[in-house]
């Protein structure tokens, strides 16, 4: 039997291979259509928790800008009320703009928040709030990142906390508890973040990346211009932050903890 | 031969072919089962059998409770699913020797636990765990005492296997299910397939402890507004759900770090400083990770009063033993939660320390958490009983 070959092929004895040459004309018809309009850009703001130069992981010691060896078994905290700031200085925000960055117990510390409905344009800036704003901290419906289960509601407050820390430091040969959950309206902070390009343009069917370090490093304080500065307490104690004097200055050091690294637009 | 006609002639045989199979497929109440299969230790078909329940079933869930939870798409709650799980539940052919049913160890007056601190399987081996109340299930992601199942499905075979519970191979359990007059015919209702698969008891298991929702104790009914605590439940709420501050006079038992949310349980896992060396690696079983040695997960503390003893091994038999663990006894490893090292009501205390007083408003506050309803409530109760 002979194989079929397209240099061989008779036409009016195998009339069902011509089925896909009759077909032809149709798809070429369809490329006659207008062209359909290009979706609307993807955007979304990566996390990538650190300390300091390394990738963030949980149950594993890091040094603090004061020299002191500190290991997380928790960190998360709110990233609400995300604007992108226009070229003509005119704002996008996003709607019920509340989410929740929780380095995971294993595996890779990157956590991308999408922005639904990003227009394309002309853009210049991000901003963001580190913890929850005091109108929805006290209303509105728990859901979403704000889901009591996320383990992130202070009961007797009836307000989110919006940064917990907890783990150990190390003291010489002893090791002692560390928690900070900061929390309240005064703890509040905003974040800005010049995008690299100083004119970021953002078309239709772009999908674009922002890398954001989040840096858990300056939580501890430590370097130039902290607010607040980790000094382990005597006798391996636990050490604690939550309302307090102290839990305002640590807020100014969380608020040092994001840098944008660089914007990727496929 | 031309290769078309060639080609027609394979397309033929193929028709025929899938025709011949649809053949081979068993007609409704013919014997599927050509192995031969004898059970060994019969037991006679239930005298009451109940009728079929057909239609969509609708969870009801309180406003206050979260909406944080998943059910899987292809798995949908049924009212034929939800009652062949519940017949399943309550079904002894499940195991080995046709003894014990999910029921054995996990009762509904006792908030589905069996009150022993460790259970016991088929021919009274001795378990390593202590049974877990089987309670608003729907919200729990990881499942078991160290997590190591992620769906309610998987989860409901495991204990079929296991050799010191019902230790019975999945195809044996299929193998009787199908020989029985009304599982073939329930399992079509529920899936559309009177061949009875493994899978599909996972799934009808996992529906009917997707509906175990208890929601009407007297913290419920506080959250509605329909019941007024008193002033020592009140109290003891707050400490429940507190994480002290010792500096500006903040007083809390710091439960609800772990057992948050009206759910009371966030669905974390902790070391609970129960032993120095735990003797039960916990979720070290799973994760192989040392720092998660001696971690189990925080369960609900909806129905506790009702499901002593307590801890994954059972070493406390009261609530009482259980605030003076947290208070006074916490025993330091290198994997002991820093929660329950640093929280303390006194300036630079090394423990709880919380009063006499305060223990007991916890203890009324843990009473409240009680739910006559869900532990007698019809629909979770065995469905063989007229």
């Amino acid at each position: 039997m002979k194989r079929l070959s397209l240099t061989r092929y008779d036409f009016w004895k195998q009339p069902f291979r011509c089925l896909p040459l009759l077909l032809l004309p149709l798809l070429f018809g369809c490329e006659k259509e207008p062209e359909p309009p290009k979706p609307a850009p993807e955007a979304r703001l990566a996390f990538h928790s650190r300390f300091g130069e390394a990738p963030l992981l949980l149950n594993t010691s890091y040094t603090t800008f004061g020299g002191i060896p500190v290991e997380l078994t928790k960190l998360q905290y709110y990233i609400s009320n995300i604007q992108l700031k226009r070229k003509d200085g005119t704002w996008w925000r996003e709607a019920e703009s509340y989410h929740l960055i929780s380095v995971p117990e294993y595996g890779n510390p990157v956590q991308e928040i999408v922005l639904k409905n990003l227009p394309a344009g002309e853009y210049i800036e991000v901003k963001f709030g580190v913890g929850v704003d005091d109108y929805r901290n006290h209303n509105g419906e728990p859901t979403g990142a704000l889901d009591p289960l996320n383990g992130m509601l202070w009961t007797w407050e009836s307000g989110f906390v919006f940064l917990k820390a907890e783990g150990f430091y190390q003291q010489e040969q002893e090791r002692g508890a560390l928690v900070l959950h900061i929390g309240r309206n005064e703890c509040y902070r905003e974040v800005s973040l010049p995008l690299p390009q100083k004119n970021q343009v953002i078309r239709q069917g772009d999908k674009v990346a922002m890398h954001i370090y989040a840096d858990a490093k300056p939580i501890f304080g430590g370097f130039n211009g902290a607010s607040y500065s980790f000094v382990p307490p005597a006798d391996a104690a636990p050490f604690r932050v939550m309302g307090g004097d102290n839990a305002p200055k640590v807020a100014d050091n969380y608020a040092r903890m994001f840098s944008l690294q660089q914007v990727e637009v496929e | 031969m031309h290769t078309w006609q060639k080609e027609v002639l394979w397309i033929t045989a193929l028709v025929f072919l899938a025709f011949s199979c649809q053949k081979l497929s068993p007609e409704p109440g013919h014997d599927p089962d050509p192995s031969g299969f004898v059970d060994p230790h019969p037991i006679s078909e239930p005298a009451y059998i109940p009728p079929a329940e057909t239609g969509p079933y609708a969870l009801e869930l309180p406003w206050y409770y979260s909406r944080k939870f998943t059910i899987p798409e292809s798995n949908p709650l049924t009212k034929e699913g939800v009652q062949l799980g519940r017949m399943l539940f309550y079904e002894k052919r499940l195991s080995g020797n046709n003894t014990m049913s999910c029921n054995s160890c996990h009762q509904q007056k006792l908030a589905f636990t069996d009150g022993k601190a460790f259970s016991k399987g088929i021919a009274e081996k001795a378990g390593r765990r202590s049974s877990m109340s089987l309670v608003n299930l729907l919200w729990v992601p990881e499942l078991f005492w160290d997590g190591r199942s992620r769906s309610l499905e998987e989860q409901a075979l495991i204990p079929i296997e296991d050799p010191v519970e019902l230790h019975q191979s999945l195809q044996k359990a299929v193998q009787k299910l199908q020989h029985t007059s009304f599982y073939p015919e329930r399992f079509r209702l529920a899936f559309g397939s009177d061949i009875i698969t493994a899978e599909n008891i996972g799934r009808a298991l996992a529906q009917f402890q997707r509906t175990l929702i208890s929601s009407n104790s007297r913290y419920d009914q506080h959250l509605r507004g329909e019941y007024q605590l008193t002033p020592q439940e009140r109290n003891g709420m707050n400490l429940f759900f507190t994480h002290p501050e010792a500096e500006t006079g903040l007083r809390g038992a710091n439960c609800g770090d772990c057992h948050g949310s009206h759910l009371t349980t966030l669905n974390t896992f902790h070391n609970n400083g129960l032993d120095v060396t735990p003797k039960d690696p916990g979720r070290k079983l799973v994760t192989q990770r040392q720092s998660d040695l001696g971690r189990f997960r925080a369960p609900t503390m909806r129905n506790i009063a009702l499901t002593a003893p307590y801890m994954h091994d059972g070493r406390f038999t009261t609530l009482e033993e259980v605030l003076d663990h947290y208070n006074e006894h916490i025993q330091t490893s290198p994997t002991l939660d820093p929660l329950i090292i640093e929280a303390s009501n006194e300036p630079n205390g090394r423990s709880l320390l919380l009063t006499e007083e305060e223990k007991k408003d916890v203890i009324a506050f843990l009473h409240l958490l009680t739910d006559s309803t869900f532990i007698q409530d019809k629909k979770f109760s065995n469905p063989f009983l007229p």
